[in-house]
């Protein structure tokens, strides 16, 4: 997990505000979304996410060249946290990222 | 090397160990350090009522490891008091060594894991490090960044670690103690610490006195509180401060049978924080 790396996903839009960022992800339109049910049902095609300061940090960092373990050893440096205590932070940061699609993990062979 | 003290034992491991895991258990139980990539030191306790026959258990171990065809190239290994044995166990180079201490009536065992061949430095420098504590009537524990100071009765009920946050609760007959450190202050306290202390009193809870101290650079802020909690009548204690030197915040609470003399000359420091703080007992 430490070696892999993480990408931002370019196909989201992304705003800057102040000091944290509001990311917009696209959503696939669903199969199903034609002509009536697109009429009766309203289907949110974009998703906000808004990330604080650190979160902004490490979505900054997820540049497709540093590693986790990279992330995870600026993170701790810059907040004086120890190495574990950063893991649990980014990992647990990069998961959510990941869930929502605004970041793609590339796993080393 | 960084000094660790659990369970009334003093352990110096390499700093870039932590411990990823823990016991609350006072009879047995067990710390496990890791460095960036893997487990390397597993630190074990069991209480016994007498002194164990230390090689034998040695030598059983060995043999059952031996009988299971768990342990390839075995090796019996002796450092200073320390019996064991070394040997690739599950794929994994191991060295383990056990030892008696009559004080607090444990037998310790030492675990190393490593990964290509055994660090002779490391291994004698954290073995020879353990030791029991020994201050009177009371019992000192550093972990997770927390230094304190507890009575000696006192039982670890509860020990929470996140990031930035350590929480430590102690229970003894005379009272309970919460022990608390808090990181990446700046991000989420947004007023003084002094309001945010007194908004954590429980509810029940009426605030009798609050005062402010100095403490060698330690602007210490106090909350006395009395209340009811299942019908007893309890004093509140609250001791909070911001230390400048590692930017954390500390905040003690406890909780005991009400008394009148609730002053704070009585209220002890018992959390370290940095070289300028001291802790009285």
């Amino acid at each position: 997990m430490l070696e892999a790396v993480p990408e931002k996903n370019l196909a989201v839009d992304y705003e800057k505000k102040e000091n944290c960022i509001v990311i917009t992800v696209h959503k696939k339109k669903p199969k199903w979304l034609f002509f009536p049910f697109s009429w009766l049902f309203r289907v949110k095609l974009k998703k906000k996410v808004m990330l604080d300061s650190i979160g902004t940090e490490i979505w900054q960092l997820c540049d497709g060249i540093n590693t986790v373990e990279k992330i995870v050893t600026i993170i701790s440096e810059k907040y004086e946290l120890t190495f574990h205590e950063s893991r649990v932070a980014v990992t647990e940061y990069l998961k959510m990222l990941i869930e929502r699609g605004i970041v793609a993990i590339r796993v080393k062979d | 090397m960084g000094l660790v003290i659990w369970r009334g034992f003093n352990i110096s491991v390499p700093d870039e160990w932590e411990i990823l895991q823990f016991s609350k258990n006072f009879e047995i139980g067990s710390l496990l350090f890791a460095d960036r990539y893997s487990f390397r030191f597993e630190f074990n306790w069991n209480r016994l009522s007498g002194k164990p026959y230390m090689e034998k258990i040695v030598e059983d171990y060995l043999l059952d490891l031996v009988n299971n065809k768990r342990i390839k190239n075995e090796k019996r290994i002796t450092l200073y008091d320390w019996k064991g044995f070394e040997g690739i166990v599950d794929g994994i180079l191991t060295s383990r060594f056990g030892k008696w201490f009559e004080k607090e009536s444990c037998m310790i065992e030492g675990v190393f894991l490593w990964d290509l061949k055994r660090d002779l430095d490391t291994e004698e420098n954290v073995l020879t490090s353990i030791s029991t504590d020994d201050i009177f009537n009371k019992r000192r524990w550093k972990a997770f960044g927390i230094d304190l100071v507890t009575e000696k009765d006192a039982k670890l009920v509860l020990c929470d670690v996140k990031p930035a946050y350590c929480k430590m609760v102690f229970k003894s007959k005379k009272c309970e103690e919460t022990f608390e450190r808090f990181g990446l202050v700046n991000f989420w306290l947004k007023e003084d610490y002094g309001k945010w202390s007194k908004k954590r009193i429980p509810q029940g809870f009426t605030v009798k006195k609050t005062s402010e101290k100095k403490l060698n650079d330690h602007s210490v802020k106090y909350i006395f509180a009395e209340g009811y909690r299942k019908f007893r009548r309890l004093s509140y204690q609250s001791q909070t401060w911001l230390c400048p030197e590692d930017k954390r915040l500390y905040n003690l609470i406890i909780t005991k049978k009400y008394s009148k003399s609730f002053e704070e000359d009585s209220f002890y420091q018992k959390i370290l924080c940095c070289n300028k703080m001291e802790i009285k007992i």
